[in-house]
């Protein structure tokens, strides 16, 4: 398990499987780069349900599900073990946002819209 | 005998019936209907909402339409009201010169000035020379931030940059030596190259310091006491922000410019009196109460506000078939009000708060045409139709049935364009007043002040509380009260202030915070409808001494505002008097008391008849 971080602090973990996905990973990487928080790409493939369950251990409490099509965000603030948003990943742009949003709840800020 | 007859109150948003059951002369049951007006009040159009309406409480009733007797339609008091902004200070770069700009992610922190240049001009940049670094679009952060550690490692003093793209963190996260960085600026291809130039970042959580005080500005660009002065409006743009740009061209002029908004002209019985708008609204005001009676009011031809009051005598000339110089306005209303207003010359979208007036005018004229609606509407039913008293005085009757209220009774109706009072002595005698300014003025206030230009999102403010989103699960009123939910909340509206509509909830996008929002909502209703409802007082009051009331009641669709009740019943508890929201018929609170007071009359009118 190979895994890249932005500094030695508590991140949002952004798990991949490599190829394109790792990618689009380290861009929503760079989305919660831009909002100032910490990020660990992780190249592990993983469920959904799988994802959920590490966004509830302490931390942060979000945790990014990045394939090549989507990346699903996932965090403990929500009951279910479904991804709170799903950002299809048309380009670069995309990813950045998703990151962006994905940070945006640790920080309580309003989510940027997609267009 | 058993007859049902009928009080309809067509006003501008809603109709309203209040239909009886008469047994012997005895009112034994009353219900209501109500609908949405169809068409401008006063015209044949409003038949439609009449039948739904009437329908409505034919329905409850458990009787069809054609068994009513007769119905009372209300005399249309025939004011018609409208209000304009006028914005009497703006802003103006002839250069440019300013990036008054606050994007939420800002790169770096302190101050850095040079002379600007494109990142690709770099190779032809000296060492001697200090520089900001202008990133365009297709420029990515990565290869920003390896230019600039390039360069810094060659020499070049690089003391900050000004990006397109929302990089700033990213650009600074990779720097060898740390700069601050503004981006997110629009019009990068604006910003004038080889300038010198300040940029200002403050740390999260601070605001800018150098760059918000002309003494900073000028310390920073070596400004004299005259170049000093000039620069004010930069300095008063740029209070708050996180982060700054200044750039100081040769030729570059910002000036805050006083714009002629035109003067009013309040021709009273004997004098008319002048009063320039762009002296503010206390000037207007103290003017207009001056005047013991208005006859007309006039603007300066070629301005707004002459346009503006044009404006309302043309569309009362229309409504009523009259010529427009028969028309006359009896009364203005003036507000002072902040604006953000987009500076002119700008680079990223700055705005500057601008001064404004805001100004409301009401038209009275003769009678609205209720007679050939009252004849369309019998012969569409077959009903008899009378038309009934003066509007103010079923509003009184109505209001009188409303539990702990006595005469003398002030009944107080805010509509959307105008305030309408009428006093009920111990007599029964009625005296009506009608005042420019209402609902919609509050509305405009709330949208130019708080920069929306939408119309019917202020409104939704005006009328409805407002909540923060604080999690999932919570929600956070603007009282401090939480409250919590089993389902999760639209993650649309997470960590956003949202509106809280009865049918749903409606995030308002702005960056201003909650507790902004609503100072502006109340501010906005102290300012149009707490100063009319005193205005109103002391207008019918004989000696001018609001104290002599007893009693006001809150009447029609804007007494149902969820706040208004108790901010008028807080200002005027403190002149001793007992006011607050009617509720008549102890059934229906603040509305229907016009179509009450119809079938109030009516039935005094048939005991009278068989006296």
């Amino acid at each position: 398990m190979e895994t890249i971080r932005n500094a030695d602090l508590p991140a949002i973990e952004i798990y991949c499987n490599g190829g394109e996905a790792e990618t689009a990973a380290r861009y929503v990487g760079y989305g919660i780069e831009e909002e100032g928080l910490p990020y660990a790409v992780i190249r592990t493939p993983l469920t959904g349900a799988e994802a959920s369950e590490l966004a509830r251990r302490p931390g942060l409490g979000v945790v990014v599900l990045v394939t090549e099509e989507a990346a699903e965000v996932y965090t403990r603030l929500l009951k279910k073990q479904e991804p709170l948003f799903r950002v299809m990943l048309t380009d670069t742009k995309a990813a950045l946002v998703a990151g962006k949003n994905a940070a945006r709840i640790v920080k309580t800020k309003p989510f940027i819209e997609m267009e | 005998m058993i007859q049902y007859a009928a009080g309809v109150d067509i006003g501008n948003a809603t109709t309203e019936t209040a239909l009886g059951r008469i047994e012997d002369g005895k009112l034994v049951r009353c219900v209501s209907g109500i609908a949405a007006t169809t068409g401008i009040k006063g015209t044949k159009e409003n038949i439609q909402g009449i039948k739904l309406s009437l329908k409505d409480a034919a329905d409850k009733m458990g009787v069809d339409l054609k068994d009513l007797h007769i119905i009372r339609i209300n005399e249309a008091t025939p004011v018609i009201g409208d209000f304009a902004m006028e914005t009497i200070t703006e802003t103006v770069i002839t250069e440019s010169t300013l990036i008054g700009h606050n994007p939420d992610t800002p790169g770096g922190v302190g101050l850095g000035t040079g002379r600007t240049i494109m990142i690709g001009q770099l190779d032809e940049a000296v060492k001697e020379e200090k520089y900001i670094v202008v990133v365009p679009e297709e420029v990515d952060f990565e290869d920003a931030a390896r230019i600039i550690n390039d360069r810094s490692k060659n020499g070049i003093r690089i003391e900050g940059a000004i990006l397109k793209n929302d990089d700033g963190v990213l650009v600074n996260n990779r720097l060898d030596r740390k700069i601050p960085i503004v981006d997110e600026v629009e019009m990068i291809g604006r910003v004038p190259l080889g300038m010198l130039c300040a940029v200002e970042v403050a740390p999260p959580g601070g605001c800018i310091d150098l760059l918000s005080n002309p003494y900073g500005i000028a310390t920073v660009f070596g400004l004299d006491a005259d170049e000093t002065k000039q620069v004010v409006p930069i300095a008063k743009a740029l209070i708050g922000n996180r982060s700054a740009v200044v750039i100081k061209t040769p030729s570059g002029e910002i000036r805050e410019r006083r714009i002629p908004a035109g003067d009013i002209f309040i021709h009273g019985g004997q004098k008319t009196y002048r009063a320039s708008v762009d002296r503010g609204a206390g000037e207007i005001m103290a003017v207009v109460d001056k005047v013991h009676e208005i006859r007309d009011v006039t603007g300066t031809t070629g301005t707004n506000v002459g346009g503006m009051l044009e404006k309302v005598r043309l569309e009362m000339a229309g409504l009523t078939g009259q010529d427009s110089r028969e028309v006359s306005i009896r009364d203005i209303m003036a507000v002072d009000t902040i604006v953000p207003k987009e500076v002119q010359g700008n680079l990223a979208n700055e705005f500057a708060m601008e001064k404004a007036v805001g100004i409301a005018a009401m038209v009275k004229t003769r009678r609205l045409h209720m007679e050939r609606l009252a004849a369309a509407l019998s012969e569409e039913l077959s009903i008899p139709i009378e038309l009934g008293g003066v509007e103010g005085s079923m509003a009184v009757r109505g209001a009188l049935t409303t539990p702990g209220t006595d005469k003398p009774l002030l009944v107080l109706d805010i509509g959307a364009g105008s305030t309408d009072a009428c006093l009920m002595d111990e007599n029964g005698n009625t005296k009506p007043v009608h005042l420019a300014g209402a609902g919609n003025m509050v509305t405009m206030l709330i949208s130019a002040e708080l920069g929306l230009d939408d119309f019917r999102l202020a409104e939704d403010i005006k009328k409805y509380p407002l909540a923060k989103v604080e999690s999932l699960y919570h929600i956070r009123h603007e009282d401090g009260s939480v409250e919590f939910f089993e389902e999760a909340i639209d993650s649309k509206l997470f960590a956003r202030t949202v509106i809280l509509k009865p049918e749903g909830w409606k995030a308002v996008k702005t960056k201003k915070p909650l507790e902004k929002i609503r100072q502006v909502r109340r501010e906005a209703k102290e300012k149009v409808l707490i100063q009319n409802i005193l205005r109103a007082l002391k207008k019918v009051s004989i000696t001018g001494n609001i104290s002599e009331f007893e009693h006001v009641v809150l009447v029609g669709g804007s007494s149902l505002d969820f706040e208004l009740g108790n901010m008028v019943t807080d200002v005027l508890s403190y002149y001793g008097i007992v006011s607050g929201k009617a509720n008549v018929r102890k059934t229906e609170g603040p509305r229907n008391a016009v179509a009450t007071g119809l079938l109030l009359s009516y039935l005094e009118d048939l005991n009278h008849g068989n006296d």
